[in-house]
């Protein structure tokens, strides 16, 4: 029970990242919104490390992103943030369902991907 | 060159890597970052977040028709997730910390060693665990799925649990650090290791990744190294070439292309390491 709901929920999360991961990246290479870095330059800068790319780009990090939803190329991190979140929702979807020990152990997962993804122990 | 070439040419390389990944039976994650890292002029910490990315998508399509039909498993998958995840998260941190050129040297090794586990690794349909362990039991990790190939209904359950959380707390460290989708240490992990049959190991595996790659992807999204103009055509690519190598699986010489990829992982291993060398 508590898979096949894990599963439609994982099912239903997956196709709306995609499809919203598609439609923006649709926007940034037809350029229908400016982008932040725009793609002539990228080329010159993506054989930078990641910290020296964000130095001379201002390209935001952490939750930043969300301050560009108006450039192309930042837009595309909605349907990113979908893909990488699901997997939170899922988890809390389920642990009403489940058994105390796996409900610990789901509430614990969800402890460190909200971790991960708050950026707080990752330097963002 | 115009920008556009990238992204087309990027779509490319992966549409054909989706095809002899799935032929070869392994996951396009293990060898996006060491042939992108070769082929193109990305920096590595992009190519880490683009194979992640991949192989975070790859495994979250296909998860919901595993979990349905009982070919993975929540129970066994959830305690070695935790630890996994946990340990993917340092190893995405170490791994943006450490000089590229170190970064460079450990993928080429780990490679290198990926070739050798596949070539070596050997699979047992249906492992004999004559007892369970204390922890596993614990913890809850056994269970029963059908089996649609025999008709009948599998009963599993595991053993060395506590060798399996630290042989996880490996594969997460180097899924994070490297970008390296983890089903060839995952499968062996699952089915010679804990004694999982080998069916629930594939798609427990599967499972297990879209969990573990999620909690490294976030620090590299955090840091910035996630460039859509990389990841988008990838996954596009590496989903629609495996969609195309799971129509050629019926008459593709399937030995022949595991060869072929095995050779292909020597090759951009070792030119990993001599690029990190600096020859």
């Amino acid at each position: 029970m508590d898979q096949h709901i894990y599963a439609r929920w994982l099912e239903v999360g997956t196709h709306a990242g995609f499809v919203v991961l598609i439609f923006t990246f649709l926007i940034y290479v037809f350029a229908l919104l400016d982008p932040l870095v725009p793609p002539q330059e990228l080329t010159r800068l993506w054989s930078l490390p990641v910290d020296r790319y964000v130095a001379a780009t201002g390209a935001p990090t952490g939750w930043g992103w969300l301050r560009f939803l108006d450039r192309g190329d930042y837009l595309n991190f909605v349907g990113i943030t979908v893909l990488a979140s699901i997997t939170i929702a899922c988890y809390a979807r389920i642990i009403p369902l489940l058994p105390r020990m796996q409900a610990a152990l789901a509430a614990l997962q969800i402890l460190v991907l909200l971790a991960a993804a708050s950026g707080l122990i990752t330097g963002a | 060159m115009e920008w556009w070439i990238w992204p087309l040419a990027l779509f490319a390389v992966t549409l054909a890597m989706g095809v002899v990944a799935v032929l070869a039976g392994v996951g396009g994650g293990v060898l996006f970052v060491p042939l992108v890292s070769a082929l193109f002029p990305f920096h590595l910490d992009f190519v880490r977040a683009a194979g992640l990315l991949l192989a975070l998508t790859g495994a979250l399509s296909a998860a919901p028709a595993l979990l349905r039909h009982g070919l993975a498993s929540l129970r066994l998958a959830m305690p070695l997730a935790v630890v996994g995840s946990i340990t993917s998260i340092v190893g995405a941190l170490v791994g943006l910390a450490l000089p590229t050129d170190a970064v460079q040297i450990a993928l080429g090794a780990t490679i290198l060693a990926i070739a050798l586990i596949m070539w070596r690794a050997g699979k047992s349909e249906h492992p004999e665990v004559p007892r369970p362990d204390a922890l596993g039991v614990a913890l809850g990790m056994h269970g029963s799925y059908h089996d649609g190939a025999s008709g009948r209904e599998v009963a599993w359950q595991v053993h060395r649990t506590p060798a399996a959380f630290v042989a996880f707390a490996g594969i997460g460290l180097l899924a994070g650090m490297f970008g390296l989708g983890a089903g060839w240490a995952n499968v062996p992990a699952l089915n010679l290791l804990m004694g999982a049959p080998l069916k629930l190991s594939v798609g427990t595996s599967g499972f297990l990744l879209s969990v573990v790659d999620t909690s490294a992807a976030w620090v590299y999204l955090n840091r910035g190294a996630v460039l859509p103009m990389i990841v988008v055509p990838s996954i596009m690519g590496v989903m629609l070439g495996a969609k195309l190598g799971a129509r050629l699986l019926r008459v593709a010489p399937a030995w022949l292309v595991r060869r072929i990829v095995l050779a292909v992982l020597v090759i951009a291993g070792g030119r990993a390491l001599l690029k990190g060398f600096g020859i």
